[in-house]
């Protein structure tokens, strides 16, 4: 036997006095009386009645004694081999892979299952046992003994990228070596087989085999120039049997085409939507939005039913050229071959004197490409894309010469800047887009809402524009600055991936708010950087700040988490401890002390029986 | 007006040599005032020996109109009634009752019983209390002691002035020896005067039974009453545990453990005892008063000794 708390065997050395008062309670005194007579009857009278004569001078000692012993017990807790029961620590694992939102028979998610066995097992844990939480989403919930709370604050992880694996139970499990993993998911991770033979990992399945079918991939794919985007898409069926689904194509919720799809078993089908504003009159295709592709009728695991995408303006943008008095004739004719092969709107060429720039200013803004052509603005426009020719820097030098470019910066795509001759240029400050011996002649930059290529020479100063390099550098500004260019976040995301912004945020400081369905959460910005990094899961998802906003798509494309049939069951491992016994579950001082106050109620009621 | 507060010397009694237990009873002015206006009430018409304020079945000469006798010759020619022999032609003389004293004779218990929670000391006062009502009321008073055996104490004292002579003889008192109240009040009783008034101080405490006793006293045509000494110890004791338990008066032991139930079980036998006591006087129309020993003197006589009818208001 062992005891939590030795020390409170000190209340033991209480027994002396209580021993010393009885003995003294005990002794006879002499008492005299007027007349003996009436004593003697009485005397003779309860003798004859009282049936624990020989005991009860010794009842009044043993309650004592006994409710001494109960209270030194419950101040030092014993452990007695058999009789109590060893205090345990269980980590909660939950497995949060997207599979676990499959809806159940009952109508219940499987994630929202693994919750209530979990809620159950903490039900059958002892008093003092501690339990955690934890989840491959990031949630945590640390060790503590107070179940019922921890069993009121679990609640249904939310999807992550990946599942459990062996990497998640082991950093469990190295809160201690009394501590036992207890995962509760549709599926045993890879690679835990030792740990369940050890006992260190319980598993408490949830779901059942069931057939499904979905998307397992999708890609929206635009060539430059076209007026059309390509949604290509592939579906499989995990059943037994042949699967018939309606495919439909819809743009900010709205309907706008419905088709058949036969599913073989095992067998991929590749889909593919055209999105020609030509074939969808009315539908506004053209001005961009939120495009889904939806297997209707829904089954048991939604998730994989419906594919999301961004669909990005179809329109070419409008294009103003600022200039000192006349814009460059080498730069218009190159905006004008471009506006003749469409990549700029019809009616979308302008040309304005900077002294007309801050008039126009508030009209310009995102969808817009913006030329400074050999003029500085006072200030730079907030949004849309720009471009900067002869850009002031620190310093001109003479004929720099050219060594190197950023071939992964997108203006700069499919470009060969090599033997490119400038007679003078300036040297620039930021992320070198065309690096000369002497320094940046060409810098690009982007965040949110703003995409900005500055270049240190003008197009007369180099023979740029007798190369073809100039032109396609034109094309990749104007497939890139006024959308592309303009996004912090992905249009594209795989479901329980972390929402990370690409490029700086359009705020320096202060909340951007992300809102997914009727899920909002505060992101903290700070130097224009989110500092968290929320899971979303499929559908679409907003994130929005001093008027700006940006949507990204998440999709569950992955042919593990959607295959729901029969598998291989694996090792079985050690089940579950028994529930405790109800008294496991009081705490033992609250046990003893009632079995005090019975005792000296017990105590108190002989007394006043006239037994003791 | 005297002040009445306590240590301050009684009314008209002389500092020095003042018997112990005026220290200790509240004889002072007022007190004196209210036993002076009591007096010790008879329920039998007793003859006594001198004149005095109380009426007796002699005819005397008092204003108290008793019968009619024929006229002999010698008898006081004042006292025929002319209008009897107006109507009848017959002489008739009127007849008067004669106002005497009564002799009251305290019989003070002094066995061992009566030293337990304060008895006797109640008793010593209580008796002297008495005492001064007989002796202000011209009544003769005898003062006994008794056990197991009739002690006179002091005899035929009459007048407020012997009042110390009384107390001087009750404060050396000494509760000792058992009580057996047949064998004290039977043949051997010493002689009564008369038929006096015997206010029997006890607290009945007689292995051979009380009632022999007081028979006894009542064949031989006394007056009676019966003042019951109890204590609140005796009345209700608190006392838990293990105990040997004494006799008082015969020094008998018995070990006992003393419980709630015990305890309970022991009130209810001496209130048995109190009730069959007071039963006895009732049927043998006697004056009983039950009086608490820790009481405060004044409501032991005035009170509870009127409500027993044992004294009245003059």
């Amino acid at each position: 036997m062992s005891f939590d708390h030795p020390q409170g065997l000190w209340l033991l050395t209480l027994g002396i006095p209580i021993l010393a008062f009885h003995f003294y309670k005990g002794r006879i005194r002499k008492m005299p009386v007027p007349l003996l007579l009436f004593w003697e009857q009485i005397i003779v009278e309860e003798e004859r009645q009282s049936a624990f004569r020989r005991i009860r001078h010794w009842t009044s000692l043993l309650i004592s004694l006994g409710a001494l012993v109960l209270l030194t017990s419950a101040v030092s807790l014993p452990n007695v081999r058999g009789f109590t029961r060893p205090k345990a620590r269980y980590a909660l694992i939950f497995e949060s892979a997207p599979r676990m939102a499959a809806v159940e028979g009952g109508g219940r998610t499987r994630a929202e299952l693994a919750v209530d066995r979990a809620r159950e097992f903490l039900g059958t844990l002892a008093y003092g046992d501690q339990a955690s939480a934890l989840d491959r989403s990031g949630a945590r919930l640390p060790f503590t003994s107070d179940l019922a709370v921890l069993s009121a604050r679990l609640s249904v992880s939310r999807p992550s990228k990946d599942g459990v694996d062996r990497d998640l139970v082991l950093e469990a499990l190295a809160a201690g070596e009394d501590v036992v993993a207890v995962l509760f998911g549709d599926r045993l991770p890879p690679g835990v087989d030792d740990l369940l033979e050890n006992g260190r990992l319980r598993v408490v399945r949830v779901g059942s085999p069931r057939d499904n079918c979905g998307w397992v991939a999708g890609r929206l794919s635009r060539r430059a120039g076209e007026r059309s985007v390509t949604i290509a898409l592939q579906a499989e069926s995990f059943a037994a049997r042949s699967v018939e689904r309606d495919e439909v194509l819809s743009l900010n919720g709205r309907a706008l085409a419905r088709r058949k799809l036969a599913l073989a078993p095992a067998t991929p089908v590749e889909r593919e939507w055209v999105l020609d504003p030509a074939k969808f009159p009315g539908s506004r295709l053209e001005e961009g939005g939120l495009v889904e592709v939806a297997l209707e009728p829904a089954d048991a695991f939604p998730l994989d039913d419906v594919a999301s995408f961004v669909l990005p303006p179809l329109v070419p943008p409008p294009v103003i050229v600022f200039h000192p008095g006349e814009p460059s004739a080498v730069l218009m004719h190159a905006l004008e071959t471009l506006q003749a092969g469409g990549l700029i709107g019809g009616q979308s060429l302008s040309k304005a004197p900077i002294a007309r720039y801050e008039s126009l200013k508030s009209k310009l803004g995102e969808g817009w490409l913006i030329i400074f052509d050999r003029v500085a603005p006072p200030s730079l426009p907030d949004r849309g894309g720009v471009l900067l020719l002869g850009a002031p820097g620190t310093g001109a030098v003479e004929k720099p010469t050219v060594v190197d470019w950023a071939r992964e910066a997108p203006p700069n795509r499919r470009i060969d800047y090599g033997g490119l001759l400038i007679r003078k240029s300036r040297i620039l400050q930021g992320d070198p887009l065309i690096r000369a011996l002497e320094g940046p002649v060409a810098t690009w930059s982007a965040r949110g809402g703003r995409a900005l290529v500055e270049i240190g020479f003008a197009l007369e100063e180099s023979d740029i524009a007798a190369r073809p390099t100039f032109l396609l550098m034109l094309i990749n500004l104007i497939e890139w600055a006024p959308w592309r260019g303009l996004r912090s976040f992905p249009t594209q995301l795989a479901m329980g991936e972390p929402l990370r912004a690409e490029r700086p945020l359009w705020i320096e400081d202060g909340d951007l708010t992300f809102a997914q369905g009727d899920r909002a959460e505060r992101i903290p910005v700070s130097r224009g950087l989110a500092r968290t990094s929320p899971s979303a899961g499929p559908g679409f998802a907003r994130l929005g700040a001093v008027g700006r906003s940006e949507w990204v798509a998440v999709n569950l494309f992955d042919a593990a988490e959607s295959d729901f049939r029969e598998k291989p069951a694996g090792a079985a491992g050690i089940p579950l401890p028994p529930p405790a016994p109800w008294h496991a579950k009081v705490p033992y001082a609250f046990l003893a002390v009632v079995g005090v106050l019975t005792l000296l109620l017990a105590e108190w009621f002989l007394y006043h029986r006239g037994l003791i | 007006m005297h002040d009445s507060r306590p240590g301050v010397p009684p009314l008209g009694l002389p500092r020095p040599g003042l018997p112990a237990i005026l220290a200790v009873m509240p004889f002072d002015a007022r007190f004196l005032q209210t036993l002076e206006a009591l007096n010790l009430l008879a329920r039998r018409t007793l003859v006594g020996d001198d004149r005095a304020e109380r009426l007796t079945p002699r005819k005397g000469a008092s204003l108290e109109f008793a019968d009619y006798r024929r006229y002999t010759p010698g008898d006081e020619i004042r006292y025929i009634d002319w209008n009897v022999y107006a109507r009848h032609g017959s002489l008739f003389v009127k007849e008067f009752t004669a106002e005497e004293n009564i002799h009251v004779s305290i019989l003070l218990d002094t066995s061992r019983s009566m030293a337990f929670g304060g008895k006797f000391q109640a008793a010593q006062e209580l008796a002297a209390a008495l005492g001064y009502i007989g002796l202000s009321n011209y009544d003769t008073l005898s003062l006994f002691t008794f056990g197991h055996e009739v002690r006179p104490i002091k005899k035929f004292l009459r007048g407020k002035g012997r009042i110390f002579e009384l107390l001087s003889a009750i404060e050396p008192l000494q509760a000792d020896g058992e009580t057996d109240m047949k064998k004290a009040f039977g043949p051997s009783l010493p002689r009564l005067r008369g038929r006096s008034l015997i206010l029997l101080i006890t607290d009945f405490y007689d292995l051979g039974g009380y009632n022999g006793g007081i028979r006894e006293l009542l064949s031989q045509r006394f007056g009676i009453h019966l003042i019951h000494m109890v204590s609140r110890e005796e009345m209700s004791p608190f006392a838990r545990g293990r105990f040997s338990l004494i006799d008082l008066e015969t020094g008998k032991t018995r070990d006992a453990t003393l419980l709630p139930r015990t305890l309970a079980a022991y009130m209810r036998r001496f209130r048995a005892f109190c009730s069959e006591v007071e039963e006895f006087g009732r049927t043998h129309e006697l004056a009983y008063a039950r009086v608490m020993a820790d009481d405060p003197l004044e409501r032991r006589v005035v009170e509870i000794l009127r409500a027993g009818g044992i004294v009245e208001q003059r």
